[in-house]
């Protein structure tokens, strides 16, 4: 009979229409939610065996620009990874000291080259050859804690590298298990758009750790790659393996005490240009294997070069061929094969330091001396200072080129850690611009109450003409009962 | 005596007009009734006297004869159940009796529906309320349905559904789209292997992976355009199951492409269908990495690895999710890992005529002499039509037309009780005259 279709179809308006109020409902109670994308429903006109049947709900869509989601993600990727290389980097140059700054290492070394010279002046002033010797230990204990610091960061990155990857892990793992509820109300044929709403936002917190790239599969699942190629989902998550070190010295390097990165038991690069690189990542990677690493060998470049100045052969003729100078390798003398890590070992010879039973007239008399000789030569005080500003050939590899005074030598390892930190600032401030202007434009596209409000007077009119029509539907009834 | 004819008649007529009076109501009631047939009074007229010229009229009166239309189909009602089905067109559904089920299946328990709500009991048979039980033809374990007897119920079983059963669907198939870096090739790059895992299920419905590594040959000079790809698998222990030498084409026509591949272990490439028959440990895969010469599967341009266009069938061991039915018939269950199967097919039942069928309990039918022998058809083909899901088939009763007819039932049988009447105050007449 056709009255009850007509009263079917009716009944099927005024259902769609309280869908789409409850799509637009929600819509507007999340315009202010990051991460929820506006749904829509789509309707399509029911036919049943040919004739038509009223309308229904045939999904809801999610209204995502996956180009602005996957340039978002990649420069959010960018952004962290520059983030974390530039606060290294700070750390380290405020663990050496800017050239500006009170303490730092250009102002100890001319603290000691003063005091030497205030010493050579009146050698026979305690007061002023306790100056030097003072000097000279601040020297030596800024060179020691600016090495440490450096493993510090070294550690901070080996440490972070293990909570990200657990994050990763865990988070790949909660992807998988949102792909398989999705799939599943996909096939229910259930509204997936909140759990998708989820896996946005599970998949927007990995896309720091390493930039992503995301593949949807047919089933309503999505595949993640990183953009260097490596799979991390697909079909069941990939799983990365990693140990921390705990504290990282500077002996320890990538293969020897200090972890590769592991996914699904392979190995795999953990450089820049490697299958993971290009997020927060493979920066804590790059931090611990290459910036840590080169900054360590520049200090030990730096205090070779103060050892060697004072253990050179005729500088003082009490000190007996093969005992350490001024400046030790933990008390003995410094041979070559021993640079790595000399920065953490440096030492100021205990014959010249109170504090370790040593006397500082050894400094006016020669470190060999057994006792205290005439007070007024300032003959090997003259000799040290001039040790310490003559012009030399560095002998480790970063700064063998062209011959340089030990605050030469310094000043060039300062400038050369804030010239890296000035590139990585100025590249910082471009991804943050990238970043934010994107993810404004992604913000952008949110929810617009105004359109709601008039999609909502739609939706309302709609259902009222539903009504009306049933309204209609019971009159005619009613008429033919009245017969 | 003529007048006594007129009173037979009057009668006649009170009895006619209460038999359509009686298939009105019935109609009016069942107005609502998924799949009812209206059922309709004629009346025909009976003649005693043939002869006019006597000047003699007998009324013969009036005969009524009931009829149910079975062929009128009423309107489809969108409903929201998936198991709610009806005939979209001619022909009707097999169903037979609860209690028919154990009993060897024989034509005379055929019965026949155009429309019925079926779910699933506590044994997973699907049956209606009344206790209508659907019948199907089962489908074997690849869901392909085998030739049966069309004229003939042999086949038929009722339909039943193992609610809480796994079930596996193994992997046969992989396609690779995958890009290599035509840069790893060249002279002086490090040549580290790129790792790629394809998960794939085993017949057991475990989930297994193909491990593969692709490593660029680096020569001292130039670009050498080839890879390795060795092939391991998790299910057999990790042991290479295929390597192979596959080397790119750099000319301008099909730069990037497959030039050949070599097998060096392992099961052989076709270079015509471009699939290579890997033998893992539940059997054969075939695994497509492309023709020479042309740009699907496997690619080597510009400097990006990108492994993104791996497709494969098979899913991890399911339950039942739900069970639909398609208009061809076919009642496909879809299981909770992503994969359908058909289970049974429903063919439609068509008799060469349809109101020649003995009406039954519930709107069901069966066939006898006057229908003709019944022919199971696939749903849609030959006369029948499609069978719809989420759907039921309403009454072909139309009220108004009902309450027209009873108006003038009502009508026409008072007018039979005025002629009675009448007759009466006729007769009263003639014994009136001798006082």
């Amino acid at each position: 009979m056709s009255l009850s279709s007509a009263f079917s179809s009716a009944l099927s308006g005024l259902t769609a229409s309280a869908r789409v109020a409850e799509l637009i409902s929600s819509n507007v109670a999340n315009a202010l939610t990051p991460g929820y994308a506006r749904r829509e429903a789509d309707l399509s006109a029911r036919s049943l065996g040919g004739t038509g049947q009223g309308v229904r709900v045939i999904g809801v869509q999610r209204d995502t620009n996956a180009f602005l989601l996957s340039e978002r993600r990649g420069a959010q990727a960018g952004h962290g990874g520059q983030e974390t290389r530039s606060n290294a980097l700070r750390q380290i140059e405020s663990a050496i000291g800017s050239e500006e700054s009170a303490s730092s290492l250009l102002k100890r070394i001319a603290a000691f080259d003063q005091s030497l010279l205030a010493a050579a002046s009146r050698p026979e002033s305690e007061a002023r050859l306790s100056a030097a010797v003072t000097a000279a230990a601040d020297l030596v204990s800024h060179i020691t804690q600016a090495s440490s610091e450096v493993q510090a960061v070294r550690g901070r990155a080996d440490t972070s590298i293990g909570l990200q990857v657990n994050r990763l892990n865990h988070g790949l793992a909660r992807i998988a298990d949102l792909n398989d509820r999705i799939k599943l109300n996909t096939i229910g044929g259930a509204d997936t758009s909140a759990l998708q709403d989820q896996r946005q936002q599970q998949i927007d917190l990995l896309a720091e750790i390493v930039p992503l790239r995301e593949v949807a599969r047919e089933d309503g699942s999505v595949a993640l790659f990183s953009a260097g190629g490596a799979a991390l989902i697909d079909g069941r998550p990939s799983t990365f393996g990693f140990t921390t070190a705990g504290t990282v010295t500077e002996a320890m390097v990538l293969g020897t005490g200090l972890s590769g990165l592991t996914l699904n038991g392979q190995s795999v690069s953990t450089t820049e240009s490697g299958l993971l690189g290009g997020g927060t990542l493979a920066a804590q990677f790059a931090l611990r294997d290459e910036v840590g690493t080169e900054a360590q060998a520049g200090l030990d470049a730096l205090a070779r070069d103060l050892v060697e100045r004072f253990q050179q052969s005729g500088l003082d003729a009490t000190r007996a061929p093969g005992d350490p100078g001024l400046f030790t390798d933990a008390g003995a003398a410094f041979v070559a094969a021993n640079e790595p890590g000399l920065a953490t070992r440096i030492s100021l010879n205990a014959a010249v330091d109170p504090r370790q039973g040593g006397e500082v007239w050894r400094l006016r008399d020669g470190l060999g001396a057994a006792a205290s000789g005439p007070t007024g030569d300032s003959r090997l005080i003259t000799v040290l200072q001039s040790a310490l500003t003559e012009q030399r050939t560095p002998a480790s590899a970063p700064f063998s080129n062209g011959m340089r005074s030990f605050s030469g030598l310094a000043s060039d390892l300062t400038s050369s850690i804030a010239r890296q930190r000035l590139d990585s600032d100025e590249t910082l401030s471009f991804a943050t611009a990238r970043y934010s202007a994107l993810q404004e434009a992604e913000q952008e596209r949110g929810v617009d109450t105004d359109q709601e409000m008039q999609q909502l007077l739609l939706v309302e009119q709609a259902y009222a003409a539903n009504a009306r029509v049933m309204q209609a539907l019971d009159q005619m009834l009613g008429n033919l009962m009245e017969i | 005596m003529t007048i006594s004819s007129a009173l037979n008649a009057g009668v006649a007529g009170l009895n006619a007009n209460a038999n359509r009076l009686a298939t009105i109501s019935d109609n009016i009631a069942n107005s609502g009734t998924y799949g009812y047939k209206r059922a309709s009074t004629e009346f025909e007229a009976m003649v005693l006297s043939s002869s006019g010229s006597s000047g003699v009229y007998t009324a013969g009166g009036v005969r009524a004869n009931s009829a149910r239309m079975i062929d009128e189909r009423g309107g489809l009602v969108g409903t929201l159940n998936a198991l709610d089905m009806a005939v979209s067109g001619r022909g009707m559904l097999p169903v037979t009796d609860m209690s028919s089920i154990d009993a060897l299946m024989s034509n005379e328990r055929l019965k026949m529906t155009t429309t019925g709500a079926f779910r699933m009991d506590e044994n997973g048979i699907l049956r209606t309320a009344s206790g209508l039980v659907l019948l199907g033809w089962p489908a074997d374990a690849q869901g392909n349905i085998p030739t049966i007897a069309r004229d003939s119920v042999a086949g038929l079983s009722p339909v039943v559904i193992n609610q809480n059963q796994q079930v596996g669907d193994p992997t046969t198939a992989i396609k690779l789209g995958v890009n290599l870096p035509a840069t790893d090739t060249l002279a002086g790059s490090p040549g580290d292997p790129l790792p790629l895992s394809v998960e794939y299920f085993g017949n057991l419905g475990t989930s297994e992976s193909l491990n593969m590594t692709f490593t660029p040959t680096v020569n001292a000079t130039g670009q050498s355009n080839t890879w390795t790809m060795e092939i391991t698998d998790s299910a057999s222990g990790g042991t290479v199951v295929g390597e192979y030498t596959l080397v790119f084409d750099d000319t301008r026509a099909t730069g990037g492409s497959l030039l050949s591949v070599t097998t060096v272990a392992g099961g052989a490439y076709d270079p015509l269908t471009g699939q290579i028959a890997l033998t893992v440990a539940g059997g054969p895969i075939s695994l497509e990495i492309g023709i020479p010469g042309e740009r699907n599967g496997l690619t080597q341009l510009s400097d990006t690895y990108s492994p993104t266009g791996i497709t494969k069938d098979g899913s991890p061991a399911g339950t039942l999710l739900g069970v639909e039915i398609n208009e061809k018939g076919m009642l496909v269950a879809a299981y909770d890992s992503g994969f359908t199967r058909t289970l049974y097919q429903i063919p439609v039942v068509d008799v060469p005529n349809i109101n020649g069928l003995i009406p039954m309990d519930n709107q069901t039918f069966a066939a006898s002499q006057q229908s003709g022998s019944f022919f199971l058809w696939n749903a849609g083909e030959g006369p029948t039509g499609t069978i719809e899901g989420y759907a039921r088939e309403g009454s072909t009763t139309d009220v108004a037309a009902e309450l027209t007819s009873l108006i003038q039932t009502q009508r026409a049988y008072s007018s039979n009780a005025k002629v009675i009447q009448t007759v009466d105050e006729m007769l009263q007449e003639t014994t009136n005259i001798k006082r």
